[in-house]
């Protein structure tokens, strides 16, 4: 009896230390004590978890500390795009600290990693993406709804790691990520509590229009088009030398059209990096594999034409008559990712719920029911500069022809902000010396930036220049 | 050199476009000197080109120079540092253009870019042949050693009027290696014989090996080589408080050909004021027969800007014998002898750097005024870049 007596306070105490010391140190169920597929375990600390937000939504994290300064360095969120793609490309492909290999068993460091110098947040959004999941498993979602989920998820991150909250934050992302970074920087700038520094976008979507219309004249001038069909694309598209590729309702315009997107997206072209061989060879836009429908297609180009609208059709009524039905994007080998991240030692590292379904890229789920409600985040980016306090930068890979560099360039440029630094060769050292990384144009707080030679996964292509350029923006240094 | 350059008619209409220089600069100085066009600048107008943490999230803004352009233009340069304050480390040169007398100039240009280098370029001297019409700049790279060796004397070049600038050359090849930093200011080409048509940039070398040197081209700077040298005494060795040090200079051409460099006074040799010395041989030698302190030119050991114009020699400087304070014009009747002392304030507060240029096209506008570029600010020097359009005849 008298131990109990004895005991109660100090368990007592024992419980509001505790609690105290969680108030200000992240969560230890979620630290990754162990990973396979790593020779040797990381210096840094790793946690992976679920943020949970609204209406039973879990969304999946992984968190990898800076490898110099974890408790000044930044905090960088991450996204992929699709609409439906998952996150953990960018961490296992990307500019992750480390980088699966082709067996899909090994983890490779990564010397040009993010996290040598920030704390690099990969979120897993919206749910049904990756290892995210909804309780009720209703994945139909759209902008608004994952703008506001992931608004929620990283508060739900900044509770779980207090002692992060005070770190400079910044909101990173690619392709379709150029419609979730701006609409969420839009929210996050309205919480104080979020301190935001700035965005950063690569190969971003931020306007369907110029994404289409820029996309025609890449393919002509890169040699894809020809002679005859540029004839008549100019004959029935433009007027005036003023071309829409976008929504032209010429039938003969979109006949060429069509051609136009056989050539980039289904005569074989790794859609991705105009140079690169496509991994897997020559493929359709859509293929049955043993009984399940693959889709090699993220309906983000030509939305408002006729072909695409029968075609966006046709894919929904195929994929309800298939029970399986997978979203691979076109030249992209994800099988080492999928191999890794389905493996039951490497779920159970990562702390992954039974709930979640087996891991694959892209949810094809998500994108084909997903709401496209901005047609160009104009908007978005001018409410950001208007604050005068974000750093914003836009990059390009200049041999992608998903989000190719000059509707990105020309959407920098309808912003209309003041010239600050005319365009202009930028700098980085490799092995071979001193190199000219790209070109960059600076406005008032943006900066438009190509990377030569890159395609859509800049840090993949060209991971030196890439890291250069990550580093110069969130230091706050010239390029 | 000379004799060896060009073929006797054109060294005979050289002779007589210098009597013609001769004669129009005489007549220009009666103009000047007539009571109704009296010497009486005034600050007309005055905007900042770069601010330090600005364009391009570069560091500091520092060493600006300034010059015309054969098409009338203005051309602004500057050291974009782009990691620190200090003068090593990697920088751009900064550029910003006027096509309208320096009421509004274009976004900044980096024209060179010296990627990361720890101790990369230095500013330098713009120089514009009027002859061929190119602008051309001269800087320095590794200038101190440090990290990097040896130092090189570079060259970029325009032929459009500041629009496109050539790759860089390093005339280090031409020159040797011995460290020189160019200016900062302008260089010049000499309109009136001796040598008229040669290109004269003058410079300084190391604190140690320092001095005033002048490195010279007689054709449009294809070639270079070495000139007039003011060696610092104790040469080579390490000074001492007082020693006798030139360092960063001014080269102006007075109507009678012959070239007044303006000079720092490193170490405050004699005084702390500026020192004075005359090439008479086209920049080949600096005799110290024709050095002098300028006692009125008092200066806290700076970098400072000389310009002639109609007969009037102006300067400008941080006037202090400490602090690099209170930015001030002067100007001199007499070249150089002699300053007015109605001295016109520019700028009360830090001030470092100055350089000047001025259009002389001859029309009524461009004879109105002076243009100086300066290190400004309110709390540190190295705040701003600013450029002033003085009105010479007190704004009206």
């Amino acid at each position: 009896m008298q131990v109990l007596m004895m005991s109660l306070p100090v368990a007592l105490l024992c419980y509001f230390l505790s609690s105290l010391l969680l108030a200000d140190a992240a969560p230890a169920g979620d630290e990754v004590t162990y990973l396979p597929g790593l020779q040797k375990q990381p210096s840094f600390k790793q946690y992976s978890g679920y943020l949970s937000v609204a209406d039973g939504k879990h969304l999946h994290y992984w968190f990898v500390e800076s490898q110099k300064n974890p408790s000044s360095d930044p905090v960088v969120l991450w996204l992929n795009g699709g609409p439906g793609c998952s996150s953990l490309d960018g961490l296992l492909t990307e500019h992750g600290p480390f980088l699966i290999q082709d067996d899909g068993v090994t983890l490779q460091y990564n010397p040009y990693s993010w996290n040598q110098i920030a704390n690099v947040l990969y979120l897993e959004s919206p749910a049904g993406v990756g290892f995210s999941y909804s309780d009720d498993q209703n994945y139909v979602t759209n902008d608004t709804e994952v703008s506001m989920n992931n608004y929620l998820a990283l508060k739900e991150f900044f509770r779980l790691f207090p002692e992060f909250s005070k770190n400079q934050l910044f909101l990173t992302g690619e392709s379709y990520g150029g419609i979730y970074i701006p609409t969420l920087a839009e929210r996050v700038m309205e919480d104080a509590s979020l301190n935001l520094q700035g965005v950063a976008v690569g190969n971003g979507m931020s306007s369907y229009e110029m994404n289409d219309n820029s996309l025609v004249f890449f393919a002509y001038y890169h040699g894809l088009l020809g002679s005859r069909l540029w004839t008549q694309l100019q004959n029935f598209c433009c007027i005036d030398g003023t071309c829409n590729f976008y929504n032209n309702q010429n039938p003969n315009c979109t006949t060429c059209l069509s051609e136009v997107q056989d050539i980039v997206y289904s005569s074989g072209l790794n859609m991705y990096n105009l140079y690169a061989s496509c991994p897997g060879g020559v493929h359709q836009r859509f293929s049955l594999q043993a009984g399940e429908l693959v889709i090699r297609d993220l309906g983000n180009s030509f939305i408002n034409h006729p072909w695409t609208k029968l075609w966006k059709q046709k894919l929904q009524s195929l994929a309800s008559l298939h029970l399986s039905v997978r979203l691979d994007p076109p030249c992209t080998n994800s099988t080492p990712s999928s191999l890794y991240l389905n493996n039951p030692y490497v779920r159970a590292a990562l702390h992954i719920s039974p709930k979640a379904l087996d891991w694959v890229i892209c949810s094809s789920e998500v994108n084909l029911n997903y709401g496209r409600l901005y047609m160009d985040v104009r908007k978005q980016y001018l409410k950001l500069l208007t604050a005068l306090k974000y750093r914003v930068l836009v990059y390009n890979g200049d041999v992608d022809m998903a989000c190719n560099f000059m509707g990105d360039e020309w959407f920098v440029e309808s912003l209309q902000q003041q010239v600050e630094v005319q365009r202009r060769p930028w700098l980085y050292d490799d092995e071979d010396g001193r190199q000219v990384g790209g070109f960059v144009k600076e406005f008032n707080n943006i900066a438009f930036l190509t990377v030569k030679g890159s395609g859509h996964m800049v840090p993949s292509d060209k991971p030196i220049a890439a890291f250069a350029m990550f580093s110069r923006f969130i230091k706050k240094q010239p390029y | 050199m000379f004799s060896g350059r060009g073929s006797n008619t054109e060294t005979g209409s050289r002779l007589c476009a210098a009597l013609w220089f001769l004669l129009s600069a005489l007549v220009s100085l009666g103009v000047c000197l007539r009571g109704s066009a009296q010497i009486d600048p005034l600050l007309y107008e005055e905007q900042l080109l770069w601010v330090s943490g600005g364009p391009g999230e570069v560091s500091t803004y520092r060493i600006p120079v300034l010059t015309f352009t054969p098409k009338g233009s203005l051309l602004a340069f500057t050291e974009a540092r782009k990691g620190s304050s200090s003068d090593i480390g990697a920088k751009f040169i900064a550029m910003r253009r006027s096509t309208d007398k320096g009421n509004t100039w274009s976004p900044t240009s980096f024209i060179v870019d010296d990627g990361s280098m720890m101790d990369g370029l230095n500013l330098g001297s713009v120089l514009v042949d009027e002859e061929v019409g190119s602008v051309i700049l001269i800087y320095s790279l590794c200038f101190h050693l440090y990290q990097c060796s040896p130092a090189s004397t570079m060259m970029v070049e325009s032929m459009d009027d500041g629009l496109s600038w050539s790759p860089p050359r390093n005339l280090s090849v031409q020159l040797g290696v011995k460290n020189f930093a160019p200016g900062p200011g302008f260089g010049i080409q000499k309109k009136y014989n001796p040598a008229k048509g040669r290109l004269v940039v003058c410079g300084h070398g190391t604190l140690e090996g320092d001095g005033v040197f002048c490195i010279l081209s007689d054709d449009h700077g294809h070639n270079w080589y070495n000139g007039a040298a003011l060696k610092s005494i104790p040469y080579n060795q390490k000074k001492k408080a007082q020693d006798f040090n030139p360092d960063e200079c001014q080269p102006v051409e007075m109507p009678d050909g012959s070239i007044i460099i303006n000079v720092r006074n490193q170490n405050n040799y004699h005084c702390r004021c500026r020192v004075v010395v005359r090439s008479r041989d086209g920049g080949m030698s600096l005799p110290i027969d024709d050095l002098f302190f300028d006692y009125e030119l008092v200066d806290p050991a700076v970098a400072a800007g000389a310009l002639q114009k109609e007969g009037v020699l102006y300067f400008t400087n941080p006037s202090n014998e400490q602090h690099r304070i209170n930015l001030t014009l002067r100007w001199s009747l007499t070249n150089g002898t002699s300053w007015e002392n109605k001295a016109v304030q520019i700028w009360a507060g830090p001030s470092g750097y100055s350089s000047m240029t001025s259009l002389d096209s001859g029309s009524a506008e461009d004879r109105k005024f002076i243009f100086v570029i300066y290190e400004k600010g309110h709390k540190e020097y190295i705040e701003t870049i600013s450029f002033a359009k003085m009105h010479l005849y007190g704004g009206r």
